[in-house]
């Protein structure tokens, strides 16, 4: 059964999006859904090579919208300590 | 030292995220909150393979394809309808999105396709119109025109359940562009949906985990087909809640939504 806290929504810009969360591969990802007509996205988080944490969209090419909201779900993820 | 959307990250996470790049274009198609029957979209489908004993998760085409469609084109005005240029009369649209598992082997359609390529529609759940007749406010008759209210149907207690489907291949014969098509097959409204699909008292042929395997695996003959089509799945496990009218544009589809003149279903 889905845990509802895997599913939350958050405000964005001048908008809402839904946020899902789910496990790929042994993984954490995240599946945005926008109210504008912007196609889906999917975020998750990464390690540099100096061993910082960012968020990158999967696949590559939107990364500017996952740096974006990326830490919008870090936030939310340790204000309801998920 | 590789790039990942301009990073630079080490050997071994570029690889993690070229591999995860890799699972999420197989398993895209099961984000989507919200198919449309009419958009004959990409739907997940669970397809036996050969040799009987496992199956793959693919994306098949929702809309059952026969094989006397030539091409696109044939298969938009089969579809969709219109003027046929060859008799200048209207053809209606043939619909293929469901198959109703009563008459499976009654069908010239479906009949190869339920013998033969029985697959299991993945669904985590899905919707129906509930028809209400307001009174006329003078008589206390019934007026002719409905109302509609959409519903989203679901297993509370499971995240995905099986549809029983039929499937076929298809060629299009001007560009060889391949495709593997479906039909949910439906059969007569348990006490839950007879409230809810109250216009036809169809539903989709729900099938538990037993009937799902038996039907995609198991040797089995036109009655055993049929029965296993028939099924109704236990309306006291199934949940329906109203929902907003303007759902399918809404963010979240399935956001239950009450409405002050909609009378309650009778609990099952």
């Amino acid at each position: 059964m889905e845990n509802s806290q895997d599913i939350f929504e958050l405000s964005f810009k001048q908008g809402r999006i839904r946020i899902q969360r789910h496990f790929v591969s042994s993984q954490t990802i995240y599946h945005v859904v926008f109210s504008d007509k912007r196609s889906p996205l999917v975020v998750t988080r990464a390690l540099t090579d100096n061993a910082s944490r960012w968020w990158t969209s999967i696949p590559e090419g939107r990364q500017r919208e996952a740096e974006e909201i990326g830490p919008l779900i870090t936030a939310y993820i340790k204000a309801n300590q998920l | 030292m590789c790039y990942y959307n301009g990073q630079k990250v080490t050997h071994a996470e570029f690889i993690r995220l070229k591999q995860l790049e890799k699972a999420l274009a197989k398993y895209d198609f099961l984000t989507h909150d919200l198919n449309i029957g009419f958009e004959y979209g990409l739907n997940a489908v669970l397809k036996p393979m050969a040799d009987k004993e496992d199956f793959d998760i693919v994306p098949m085409e929702w809309g059952f394809i026969p094989h006397y469609i030539n091409n696109r084109a044939d298969l938009k005005h089969f579809r969709f309808g219109g003027v046929n240029p060859k008799s200048g009369k209207f053809d209606v649209p043939i619909i293929t999105l469901n198959a109703i598992g009563e008459e499976l082997f009654q069908k010239v359609t479906y009949k190869k396709a339920a013998m033969e390529s029985r697959c299991l529609v993945l669904s985590s759940g899905f919707y129906e119109w509930r028809h209400i007749f307001p009174k006329n406010k003078k008589t206390g008759l019934p007026l002719k025109t409905a109302v509609k209210y959409p519903y989203y149907i679901n297993l509370p207690e499971k995240e995905y359940f099986y549809m029983a489907g039929i499937w076929t291949p298809w060629t299009d014969k001007n560009t060889g562009e391949y495709v593997e098509s479906f039909s949910i097959v439906t059969t007569k409204a348990n006490q839950l949906m007879e409230q809810v699909h109250n216009a036809k008292k169809r539903m989709p042929t729900m099938l538990n985990e037993d009937l799902a395997y038996e039907s995609i695996f198991g040797k089995l003959d036109e009655k055993r087909i049929t029965e296993i089509a028939a099924t109704q799945y236990p309306a006291e496990e199934m949940k329906a809640v109203s929902i907003s009218k303007d759902f399918i544009a809404a963010l979240d589809h399935q956001k239950p939504f009450e409405y002050a003149d909609l009378p309650a279903l009778e609990v099952a």
